[in-house]
C-alpha cells in the first residue's frame, strides 16, 4: 500500500470509530513523521524502500487505527464503562449538583444574611424572602438554575463522550435520558418552601419549563453529534496533515 | 508476599519505553530502533504500537511529549516526569523480582 494511501486508510478509519479529531490529527502527523523516518533510514542504508513496503512497518491501517480508539478509551473511566457512564450516571447527577448548588447557596445566603444584618432572626428573614420584590427574583433564579443544571450535565457527558472516542450512540443514550429526567425532575419554590423531586406529571400539567428541560438535553446532544461530524469531514480534507 | 504479578507481561513494553525515556528524550521511530538495537534484535517493538502507548503513558502523566525541531525536522519527543521516574522505580523492582525467582527457578531445573 502506498504511504499516501496509507495515511488516507488511517485517517478513514481513525473517523469512522469516533477519534477525536485532535487526536487524530496527532496520530496522523506521528505515523507520517515516522514513515518519513524509515524511509530515511532505508535510503542511508543505500536500501530503496518502495511506498508499497511502508504499511509492512505499520500493519493493517484498521488494526492500528483500533489499536489507538483502545488505548484511548482504556484511558479513561468514562471508556471503559461506558454504560455505567452514560446510563447510570447521568440519572444520578441532577440531584448531586444539586446538592452542591443547595450547599452553595447556603453559604453565599448566610454570608448575605449576616452582611445584611438579619443575624439569627429567622422571621424578618422569610419576610424578606417574601417580598414581592424579592420572591420573583429567587423563582427566576431557581428556574434558571433548574434548566442550566440539566444542560451543563448533558454537555458534560457530550464532552466525555468525545473525548473518550466512544460511539455516538453511547452521547445520545445520556441526552434521551437526561431529557426524560427533564420533564419528571422539578424544582419547585413556594413561599416558605423548596423542594426537589421527581414529579410524574400527566400531560395536561407538563407545563413550559418541563418541555424546556427535555427539549434542552436533546439540543445539546444534538450540537455536540453535529460537530463531531463536522469535525470528521474537517479532518479528512485537512491540509496540513502530511499525506 | 505478593499474590499475583499482574504486571508482569503486561508492563514489560512499559517498563522499556520508561527506562528508555530515562536516559534522553525521544521519539517514536528512534525508540522503536533503541529497543532493537539495545536487545541487539532480541525484542522486536512493533512500529505501530509504540505510538498508543506513548499515548497512554502520557494520559496516566509518566511522560510528556514536546514538539522540536532538529537537524531540520520537527518531531514529537517524549520525555520522562517525576511520576514516570516514580513509575519506572516500581515496575523495574517488580521485573528484578520476578526474573530472580524465574531464573532461581530455571537454574533449579538444570541443575
Amino acid at each position: 500500500m502506498p504511504e499516501v494511501h496509507f495515511i488516507t486508510e488511517l485517517r478513514q478509519q481513525l473517523t469512522r470509530r469516533g477519534c477525536p479529531a485532535a487526536v487524530a490529527k496527532r496520530i496522523l502527523c506521528e505515523t507520517a513523521e515516522h514513515l518519513e523516518d524509515v524511509r530515511e533510514a532505508a535510503r542511508l542504508g543505500g536500501r530503496n524502500e518502495a511506498d508499497d513496503q511502508m504499511a509492512v512497518y505499520f500493519g493493517d491501517p484498521a488494526m492500528l487505527a483500533e489499536r489507538h480508539v483502545t488505548a484511548l478509551r482504556h484511558s479513561a473511566w468514562w471508556g471503559r464503562h461506558p454504560l455505567a457512564a452514560f446510563g447510570l450516571l447521568p440519572m444520578l447527577a441532577t440531584p448531586v449538583l444539586w446538592l452542591f448548588l443547595i450547599c452553595a447557596f447556603c453559604l453565599g445566603g448566610g454570608w448575605l444574611v449576616l452582611q445584611l444584618g438579619y443575624g439569627g432572626n429567622s422571621e424578618a428573614m422569610g419576610h424578606a424572602c417574601d417580598n414581592p420584590v424579592v420572591f420573583p427574583w429567587l423563582w427566576l433564579g431557581v428556574r434558571t438554575a433548574d434548566l442550566a443544571v440539566i444542560i451543563l450535565i448533558t454537555q458534560f457527558f457530550c464532552i466525555q463522550a468525545g473525548r473518550t472516542a466512544l460511539d455516538r450512540r453511547w452521547m445520545l443514550l445520556a441526552g434521551v435520558l437526561l431529557a426524560l429526567q427533564g420533564l419528571a425532575w422539578v424544582a419547585i419554590l413556594q413561599p416558605h418552601s423548596f423542594s426537589l423531586c421527581y414529579a410524574f406529571v400527566s400531560s395536561r400539567s407538563v407545563g413550559l419549563l418541563h418541555w424546556e428541560k427535555a427539549a434542552g438535553p436533546l439540543l445539546v446532544t444534538g450540537l455536540y453529534w453535529a460537530r463531531s461530524r463536522w469535525a470528521d469531514k474537517a479532518l479528512c480534507v485537512m491540509s496540513d496533515i502530511p499525506a | 508476599m505478593t499474590k499475583t504479578n499482574p504486571s508482569f507481561l503486561n508492563g514489560v513494553p512499559e517498563l522499556l519505553v520508561l527506562r528508555l525515556l530515562a536516559r534522553r528524550a525521544m521519539y517514536g521511530y528512534e525508540i522503536v530502533r533503541e529497543i532493537q538495537i539495545q536487545t541487539k534484535e532480541g525484542l522486536a517493538f512493533g512500529e505501530g504500537c509504540i505510538y498508543p502507548y506513548l499515548h497512554y503513558l502520557e494520559a496516566e502523566k509518566f511522560v510528556r511529549s514536546k514538539r522540536r525541531e532538529v537537524g531540520g525536522r520537527s518531531r514529537t519527543y517524549y520525555e520522562l516526569t517525576a511520576n514516570g521516574e516514580r513509575r519506572l522505580a516500581k515496575l523495574s523492582q517488580e521485573w528484578n523480582r520476578v526474573s530472580t525467582a524465574i531464573s532461581t527457578l530455571m537454574g533449579g531445573q538444570h541443575a
